[in-house]
């Protein structure tokens, strides 16, 4: 870039306060923390920063979701621990065990659809109590109508 | 995403466009943002120069002189360079409008003198 005759930037500037010049000096070291390399900064696409901007958003947010998640675990945790912290607790109280899988592994996604099989019979259980108890009303209702024919 | 001037010159293509760098060797070398339509003579002369710097450093500055001498619209060139050197810092500071899908070429141009000319 010397050869093309021009004064660069690191020689003595022409203009005394160089506006743009010192946005980007400004900005430099705020997109390198994002990510951007100091050569892509300055002489990569300008407009690369857009994307690494939103990355430095969208890790952000996902940072301070892993942030809540540990926040979850600590509280459960201190719930599960509870009974035995009490100052007069009962001798022989225990804490309830750790949550035995992270939330979100895939046992537990698992054990929705297991749950879910699970109330699918219990309905179905459900059916077959009410058949059993409609057969049998209606077959203690024949019993009495033709108790009281033979009466008369 | 960003605004380019492709053209050909004596058979030889140019691409034109700018980086953060680049319009920091413009600023140092005297350009002015807020002054670009104000003072015509220097500014856009400089600007066009400058955006040789990236893709064409080695570029002989009386070739320039006559590539800018040969385009045909001298205003239609001026809104293009303003366009280029904002994007250089609108990219630090907006987001990218919702129409935007690609870069943008101006045009290719052949600016070569006519053999008649030539003669």
């Amino acid at each position: 870039m010397e050869d093309c005759g021009f004064i660069t930037k690191r020689e003595k500037s022409k203009v005394e306060s160089s506006s743009l010049t010192k946005l980007f000096e400004e900005q430099c070291p705020i997109y390198m923390s994002y990510g951007m390399t100091y050569d892509e900064f300055w002489n990569g696409n300008p407009s690369r920063a857009i994307f690494y901007r939103r990355a430095a958003i969208i890790q952000a947010k996902r940072k301070d979701e892993e942030c809540w998640i540990q926040g979850v675990y600590v509280y459960d945790a201190l719930c599960r621990v509870s009974p035995i912290l009490h100052a007069f607790s009962k001798s022989g109280t225990k804490p309830l065990p750790y949550v035995e899988r992270p939330y979100l592994s895939n046992a537990r996604l698992d054990d929705a659809e297991e749950r879910e099989a699970l109330k699918q019979k219990q309905m179905e259980n459900e059916m077959l109590v009410a058949k059993l108890r409609f057969s049998q009303w209606a077959r203690a209702t024949a019993k009495k109508f033709n108790k009281e024919k033979e009466v008369k | 995403m960003n605004t380019k001037i492709e053209l050909t010159y004596q058979g030889v293509p140019y691409t034109l466009e700018y980086t953060r760098e680049t319009v920091a060797i413009l600023e140092a070398n005297g350009f002015k943002i807020d002054e670009f339509l104000e003072k015509p003579m220097i500014n856009i002369e400089l600007a066009f120069q400058t955006s040789f710097v990236k893709n064409h450093p080695k570029v002989q500055m009386n070739v320039i002189k006559d590539i800018f001498a040969h385009c045909p619209d001298k205003q239609g060139l001026v809104v293009t360079l303003k366009k280029m050197i904002d994007e250089t810092y609108d990219s630090l500071l907006a987001e990218p409008e919702e129409s935007d899908s690609g870069n943008v070429s101006w045009k290719t141009v052949d600016l070569s003198p006519s053999v008649k000319n030539q003669k």
